[in-house]
């Protein structure tokens, strides 16, 4: 019945239970299916309903599909058809000019020697501007990506993460989840070192489990410049970007056996005593110290392996 | 129990308990097998009509001498009340065979029958009662199926049969009738050899 897998585990091809058309979907990536619902074990098989959509003409055909824990076809829930959004409504055009430019009080940061320029949208209605170059016109390049991005959509069936588009003479990158979109601009030709952080960063944002703050970015920027995190622990940048544990000031429980922890614990992971001390005696937060510090930004896997260690102990108030 | 078993064998009365989820035919199955006319062929419209709580209904076995009592309930499990929450002695005691329903052209429905099964299995294991056996019933043949056949692999294992009908048109309704009057047999062979070896040991 119309099944074909064309990779193992995510990407999914079917008929279309109305036209016959084959559509493709993974399942990995949200923006290609409408939702999911997970259904309790049928009989042993974990079955997931999935729910995509194609256009045909001036018609949207949305079918509701079955999947096992394989990804494999195993029936249609239901199909039918709506007519087609307005062009404008299906996010053809999307106009700039009323979004809002978050904390625009706070100056973004300039480019660097690897980005350009780096915002954050919501096609909600808001902008981040963490990095941007001078004489960039933010909301009219928008608008250039955006056009680029529909013109991707309608010859893709999955748009590759990061898009890659050229406006002007900037050589963009765009990774995208739902409504939220991160658009890098880089001196570099290939952002491949960056795709996990960035995917994770997009859907942190369009989750809410990301608050799109400029202080946020401009740490996130320093991470990306001065450590190889993005690259081997994308789990780590997210964590700093999101844990409160490193947003708050932090007090040991027992003060006073200060000078007996903090030997035992810069014996198992390379971070300076005095910091460490400052950082337990509630002095200050990981995260401003790191601000504060660049040096110790590539200390930031052992700082915070460090105090997850005390943490897990119990040992923290 | 023994005693609304030899009940049953000397009345020549047999309960089957249908149960799938809400339009899936489970009403017009006993309806067909008791007139033996297929919807279509029926005076009456084919609209559905929805069972509020339980039906109670009863058809022959073919040579007459035998008589089932079918026992429908509502489909929709979220409503208020329900024959499995609130009659439950009612519905579950003394049923010889569950007939689990589904319908073709719904995919739902086969998946809620995950459903159905787990509330006949607890109920049967909390009452620490044999689980009675049970056959599985696709009805509405005659509509396009969205239904991977393998899924229903993973039921059949568990069941003592498995049919195919149409109660709009009748395919496969006499098949089913002539299963339940071999069932009816069984059960009444059953009774009896459990019958014969207890006198024996006594």
């Amino acid at each position: 019945m119309g099944i074909k897998r064309t990779e193992i585990n995510s990407q999914v091809s079917i008929q279309c239970k109305l036209c016959g058309a084959e559509i493709t979907f993974d399942v990995n990536n949200k923006a290609s299916f409408l939702s999911k619902t997970e259904h309790q074990s049928f009989f042993g098989t974990t079955l997931v309903t999935y729910r995509i959509q194609h256009i045909v003409n001036d018609e949207i055909h949305l079918n509701a599909i079955l999947l096992d824990e394989q990804n494999l076809f195993r029936g249609y829930i239901d199909a039918y058809k709506m007519p087609a959004l307005q062009k404008e409504d299906e996010m053809d055009y999307i106009d700039f000019s009323n979004f809002l430019l978050l904390e625009n009080e706070i100056a973004p940061l300039p480019g660097n020697e690897v980005f350009s320029n780096f915002f954050v949208v919501n096609l909600k209605g808001w902008i981040l501007e963490a990095i941007k170059t001078s004489s960039l016109k933010t909301r009219t390049f928008l608008q250039n990506i955006f056009k680029k991005f529909v013109e991707s959509k309608k010859i893709y069936e999955n748009i590759p993460q990061p898009l890659n588009v050229a406006i002007a003479d900037l050589e963009c990158f765009l990774w995208t989840e739902g409504k939220t979109f991160i658009v890098l601009s880089s001196h570099k030709q290939s952002l491949e070192f960056l795709n996990k952080t960035m995917n994770q960063l997009v859907k942190g944002i369009e989750d809410n489990t990301l608050i799109p703050k400029k202080r946020i970015f401009a740490f996130l920027v320093t991470l990306l410049l001065e450590t190889d995190l993005a690259e081997k622990r994308p789990d780590i940048i997210l964590r700093l970007l999101t844990d409160d544990l490193f947003y708050s000031k932090i007090m040991i429980r027992y003060p006073d056996r200060l000078k007996e922890i903090i030997p035992k614990v810069i014996e198992r992971f390379p971070v300076p005593k005095k910091v460490l001390e400052e950082l337990l005696l509630g002095k200050a937060t990981l995260i401003s110290m790191l601000e504060s510090q660049p040096d110790l930004i590539k200390r930031s896997r052992a700082l915070i392996e460090a105090l997850d260690f005390i943490n897990r102990r119990k040992l923290l108030v | 129990m023994d005693f609304l078993e030899a009940v049953k064998y000397q009345k020549k009365v047999r309960k089957i308990l249908i149960l799938g989820s809400g339009a899936v035919g489970k009403t017009s199955l006993t309806k067909v097998i008791k007139t033996q006319t297929p919807l279509k062929e029926l005076d009456e419209d084919c609209h559905y009509k929805r069972t509020l709580f339980v039906e109670i209904d009863q058809f022959k076995t073919v040579d007459a001498t035998g008589t089932f009592q079918v026992v429908d309930l509502a489909g929709q499990l979220n409503l208020p009340i329900h024959g499995t929450r609130d009659t439950t002695r009612f519905v579950f005691n003394a049923v010889d065979l569950i007939c689990y329903v589904f319908a073709t052209d719904n995919t739902q429905s086969l998946i809620d029958l995950n459903e159905w099964v787990s509330l006949v299995r607890n109920y049967y294991k909390e009452k620490q009662m044999k689980e009675p056996p049970s056959i599985l019933i696709k009805n509405k043949i005659d509509l396009e199926s969205s239904i991977d056949d393998s899924l229903l692999e993973l039921l059949k294992m568990d069941l003592k049969a498995y049919f195919e009908v149409s109660c709009y048109n009748g395919v496969g309704i006499d098949k089913l009738k002539q299963w339940f009057d071999v069932f009816f047999h069984e059960c009444n062979s059953a009774f009896e050899e459990a019958n014969y070896n207890g006198h024996k040991k006594n």
